[in-house]
């Protein structure tokens, strides 16, 4: 039973005229306005060009012409999504004054089903984080409880539409950075397969994992946005040409699926909590006509090595993908005497701490002499990885298990220690480094040691390559059986 | 530091540090060449246990894509906006040029038509496989 | 070495790595304009500037060349290729990677053969691979500053690496010309160095003997004219010659050549190498090669060079400077075989292929030269030619006739050479009956010439047929009047 409507509702009273698309625009506004001091979840508003789209979309409407599956809807994007003459920080000072000079594919695709584009959400600083605290304009904080991070690095999407300001918001994934924060903010998060929507317009962190994603209050926005998302993108050679599966082609039940948990996705290092919230999980989808296998430790023998697998990979790719951030051809410049001088004040003092800690550790790993024990190594460990989820895949359509091993943590909590948060990707890493198509849908709220109130908790849905469908319907059918996810206090108010 | 055999503790000296963050073009001070070599030094050491995976014979994942690279007809399409919008998203230009701060390198190239005085052009560097 | 030596015995073993522009439209990953001498960052986008973002999307025309390239030079292509990113910093370099290809070329194994003063020269080619080009840096005299400019950013380049095998500058220099027509004729890139569009860095050592272990090696960056390749080589030679002459080591350096200096001078040295930290290109797919598409591209090669030549000398006689002058552009040899096949097929005449040869380098060059046009372009076309060369073959038209009948041709495009000629007046007379009354009225005006020939100076025959000629307005046909002059001065045929 739905409470708050959902985006495609919301669509549907735009295109039949019901709503006004301007009047939608502006109370997206006011909730942002009313509760961004709060939870600094945007890093600019785009308040006009909000309107101007709100405008040209009640246009369409007024002139009989369709304005899409997203008419008039608000939706929010990751400000490392680009979109013409918008800010394109990418949660950095090496980006502060950019304006982006071409537009996403993603963005294109949203603005072509009439969504209207408000503002443009914090992140981890190039996504690299898990708790949004590494954006260099300021931490956000979670909706739940402000004194605990939304989770990272799209903590400024999840936040936005856990509190209920815009339904719709797009995030990135390169580790985690989707299926985190809505874990920690009890909204939908969805990792689609690697390829399966292009990347061109999304500031590139670790070029073989970035994927883009819906965050959406509700698991069937999900699907709809991914619909819209998805397909070959000429524009970047790594999406895939054929024909894809719609997600509303799967059966929206729960009953026949052969779903397992992995005994490694339950270890001693998950909160007690959120074990339990996975545990009734696993019920319902059993109750639902699930086949429901627990399958014994081992067969993700090398899941254990996710971490430094990933952050070797990410971070490799990443001192690559962050050479252009030079201060030659756009953004600030810290201008030295020379030339080396320039480039080591510029990228020395305009990227932060952790930005250059990856630079180091990627650079470290592909040098002369450490690439094979480094990155080759874990390229490797990475195929065996891979190796173990298609093995499963043989008896199993889906994986299911927490997102996260804990709810939102406090803010400083783990940010001292930089391994600690790596662990945050713990649960998700895996299914990116194999480019898995994987969910995050609420299951429940836990309690937390010293938190004022429940803490959502987030259960994780994983398919098999290129079976994007089968997760979201999955997801959505979980949704309808379980009912409308808990909202946290003031969801969808101004205050 | 013996990295190849993996047998070493990791431990990242300062001169590592240096070295790399050349490489990379971040200028970090004394405080951070010391932090980096201990966070670095740290990470390293929780992922030591990858050293012990037995990959005798795995072909190294790249990316998990099929091998399906189409490419593009060769048709001009010039970028749709004024030449003036890249060369505005810097403070840094002149005369439609970038201006960067003087290149020392020595390197003799071919004159291009509109350049005002010489002009060099670099060219990428030694390769595999060469000769010898 | 403890005795002095002379630089002169020292042999110098070279391997050279070319980069060449590939004739594409548009750049290597984005579809910007691959033109020269455009205004500064005119032919640009959010791609080859390196904006956030953006993805590189192979141009499939480059690969295709790439491939032809790599077939032209008897190379193997491999069923799969991949890009590299190499990693370094510089202001032309707007990613700060260079996409380019490390341990899968497109192509390996191959070689290329030319003639260097009579003798066959075989050089191996290790590898040839796509890579994207870099921007310009300008220095502006006395500014302490430098201007980039990325329109060459991204331009498609195929580095071909020969092996150490030339073993002196001049073979090193007919390696290139023999390479760079190689690829003109496949038509993979115009080779135009003018517009650094074929480019050379030179690796250098010397030995003490032919067979000894190969030296140090020097590698010399950034040759861009036959000329400067020679003069750095040359140069390198002498300063590696003078080093070891002096028991001093070599060190392995990369150096840079001064041209107005003549020098080579130390650019960096091998502690500096850089590390380039090279990993495949997560941004790009493989790309797949099956051997059915690689075959079918080979056919579209046309004969090379090389081959092309020996066919020249051995089939049809020609010098080998003539060969080697038809040669130097691939329309002006298929103009000539043009001429020789339309004389075939439209006159049923088999042209000397000599005198042909020669038309077409004087006449046809001439024309080219003259209007400035490619000789595929005029208006006198192979078999407008063919018809003018036929009537001269047939004594219809004398040789100097028809070299007045060529400028006709060009400037008359719808009328046929015999049509030219006869409205010029100028198709060669060889009736007898007629040209005997001639002979006999140029005897009967020069009788004291007659008289002292036939006293004894047979030399001033040709005096006689100079006059006959001429009285004939040229129009005569030299061979049936020197046999009845013959006649009528001897009694006899000469």
């Amino acid at each position: 039973m739905t409470v708050t409507p959902t985006a495609a509702d919301l669509a549907a009273d735009v295109r039949a005229g019901r709503t006004d698309p301007v009047a939608l625009a502006e109370a997206a506004l006011t909730r942002l306005r009313g509760r961004n001091p709060a939870l600094h979840a945007y890093l600019d508003e785009d308040g006009e060009y909000a309107l101007e789209r709100a405008r040209h979309v009640a246009g369409l409407v007024r002139e009989g012409r369709d304005p899409g599956r997203l008419a008039g809807v608000p939706v929010s994007i990751k400000d490392n999504i680009a979109v013409t003459g918008r800010t394109l920080t990418a949660g950095s000072r090496i980006l502060s004054g950019y304006r982006a000079p071409y537009t996403s594919h993603a963005a294109e695709r949203l603005l072509a089903e009439g969504a209207v584009l408000v503002g443009r959400t914090n992140l981890d600083e190039f996504a690299m984080g898990a708790s949004t605290e590494n954006s260099a304009y300021g931490a956000t904080h979670n909706p739940w409880d402000l004194a605990r991070v939304p989770g990272g690095s799209s903590g400024g999407s999840a936040a936005a539409v856990g509190a209920g300001i815009v339904p719709i918001a797009l995030g990135s994934e390169t580790g985690g950075s989707i299926r985190q924060p809505a874990a920690l903010c009890g909204v939908s998060g969805f990792k689609p397969t690697y390829g399966a929507v292009s990347r061109f317009g999304l500031v590139a962190f670790g070029s073989s994992l970035d994927v883009i994603g819906p965050i959406t209050a509700h698991a069937s926005d999900a699907a709809l946005v991914h619909d819209i998302l998805a397909g070959h993108d000429p524009r970047d050679s790594t999406t895939w040409p054929g024909p894809r599966t719609p997600s509303t082609d799967a059966p929206t039940t729960l009953a026949g699926l052969r779903v397992a948990i992995p005994a490694e996705f339950l270890d001693d290092n998950v909160d007690g909590g959120v074990r339990e919230r996975i545990e009734e999980a696993l019920e319902l989808f059993a109750r639902g006509g699930a086949h429901v296998t627990r399958l014994p430790h081992g067969l993700l023998a090398h899941m254990s090595h996710s971490i430094p697998v990933y952050y070797i990979v990410a971070s490799s790719e990443a001192c690559s993908n962050l050479a252009r951030f030079d201060g030659i051809r756009f953004g600030p410049r810290e201008q030295g005497a020379e030339l080396l001088d320039t480039y080591e004040r510029t990228r020395g003092r305009l990227f932060g701490p952790e930005v250059r800690r990856r630079i180091m550790l990627g650079t470290f790993a592909l040098s002369s002499g450490y690439y094979d024990a480094w990155y080759k190594k874990a390229l490797s460990v990475r195929r065996l990885i891979q190796r173990e989820f298609e093995a499963l895949f043989e008896r199993h359509d889906l994986l299911l298990g927490p997102t996260s091993p804990f709810p939102a943590f406090r803010l400083g909590e783990r940010s001292s220690d930089p391994y600690a948060m790596y662990l945050c990707d713990l649960l998700t890493a895996p299914a990116c480094l194999a480019g898995l198509p994987s969910i995050s849908v609420p299951c429940g709220l836990t309690a937390a040691a010293g938190a004022a109130a429940p803490l959502p908790v987030g259960l994780q849905i994983c398919g098999r390559a290129g079976e994007d469908h089968r997760v979201l319907a999955a997801a959505v059918a979980f949704e309808a059986a379980r009912g409308e996810p808990e909202r946290c206090p003031g969801f969808g108010g101004a205050t | 530091m013996n990295t190849r055999s993996g047998q070493s503790d990791h431990g990242i000296d300062t001169a590592t540090v240096r070295r790399v963050a050349h490489l990379a073009r971040l200028g970090l001070d004394e405080a951070e060449i010391q932090r980096t070599a201990e966070q670095l030094g740290t990470i390293l050491g929780h992922f030591h246990a990858l050293q012990a995976v037995d990959t005798t014979g795995v072909e190294p994942l790249v990316h998990a894509l099929g091998d399906s690279g189409v490419p593009a007809a060769d048709v001009i399409v010039p970028f749709p906006q004024p030449r003036s919008s890249l060369l505005a998203l810097t403070a840094h230009g002149r005369e439609g040029f970038y201006v960067v701060p003087a290149v020392l390198d020595t390197d003799f190239g071919v004159d291009d038509a509109p350049a005002p005085a010489t002009s060099s052009a670099h060219s990428p560097d030694e390769d595999p496989g060469a000769d010898e | 070495m403890s005795a002095p030596v002379t630089s002169t015995r020292w042999h110098p073993v070279i391997g050279l790595e070319v980069h060449v522009q590939l004739a594409t439209a548009s750049k290597l990953f984005c579809r910007c304009e691959a033109r020269f001498g455009a205004p500064p960052n005119s032919l640009v986008c959010p791609v080859c500037t390196g904006q956030p973002g953006t993805l590189p999307v192979l141009n499939a025309e480059a690969l295709r060349l790439g491939i032809l390239a790599g077939l032209a030079l008897q190379c193997r292509i491999d069923p799969v290729t991949k890009f590299d990113r190499k990693n370094y910093f510089y202001p032309d370099l707007p990613k700060g990677y260079q996409i380019s290809q490390f341990d899968q070329p497109l192509c390996r194994d191959g070689s290329l053969e030319f003639e260097l003063d009579g003798e066959r020269r075989r050089v191996s080619i290790v590898r040839a691979h796509l890579e994207e080009d870099s921007g310009k840096i300008i220095h502006p005299e006395g500014m302490d500053l430098s201007l980039v400019d990325l329109n060459r950013a991204g331009t498609p380049l195929l580095e071909i690496v020969s092996g150490p095998d030339l073993r002196s500058t001049a073979e090193a220099s007919a390696y290139l010309q023999a390479l760079r027509r190689t690829l003109r004729y496949a038509g993979a890139s115009e080779c135009d160095m003018e517009k650094g569009g074929f480019r050379c860095d030179a690796n250098i050592s010397l030995r003490a003997a032919p067979d000894a272990p190969f030296g140090t090696r020097t590698e010399i960056k950034n040759l861009n004219s036959f000329r400067f390749v020679a003069a750095a080589l040359q140069a390198e030679i002498e300063r590696q010659g003078a080093l070891l002459d002096r028991g001093e080591r070599i060190v392995q350096n990369t150096m840079a050549f001064d041209p107005a200096s003549g020098r080579t001078a130390i650019m960096r040295s091998k502690e500096d190498a850089h590390d380039y930290r090279y990993f495949p290109e997560p941004d790009l797919p493989r790309f797949l090669l099956p051997a059915e598409r690689v075959a079918s591209l080979g056919k579209e090669l046309p004969e090379l060079p090389d081959a092309r030549r020996l066919r020249f000398l051995d089939a049809l006689g020609l010098s080998p400077r003539e060969a080697e002058a038809l040669l130097a552009e691939r329309v002006l040899a298929d103009y000539f075989e043009s001429v020789l096949a339309a004389a075939n097929a439209g006159h049923g005449t088999r042209l000397s292929p000599e005198s042909t040869a020669g038309w077409v380098l004087t006449e046809v060059l001439r024309l080219s030269n003259e209007r400035r046009l490619p000789v595929n372009e005029l208006a006198t076309t192979p078999s407008r030619l063919a018809g003018l060369l036929v009537l001269v073959q047939n004594s219809e038209l004398s040789v100097q006739a028809a070299r007045h009948v060529v400028t006709a041709l060009e400037d008359q495009p719808g009328v046929g050479a015999l049509q030219l000629a006869q409205s010029l007046d100028l198709v060669q007379v060889s009736d007898s009956d007629t040209l005997a009354a001639v002979v006999a009225e140029v005897l009967a005006r020069e009788s004291d010439m007659v008289a002292r020939y036939r006293s004894g100076k047979t030399g001033l025959f040709n005096a006689l047929l100079g006059s006959v000629m001429k009285a004939s307005g040229g129009k005569a046909n030299p061979n049936t009047v020197r046999d009845l002059l013959a006649r009528m001065l001897d009694g006899s045929a000469a």
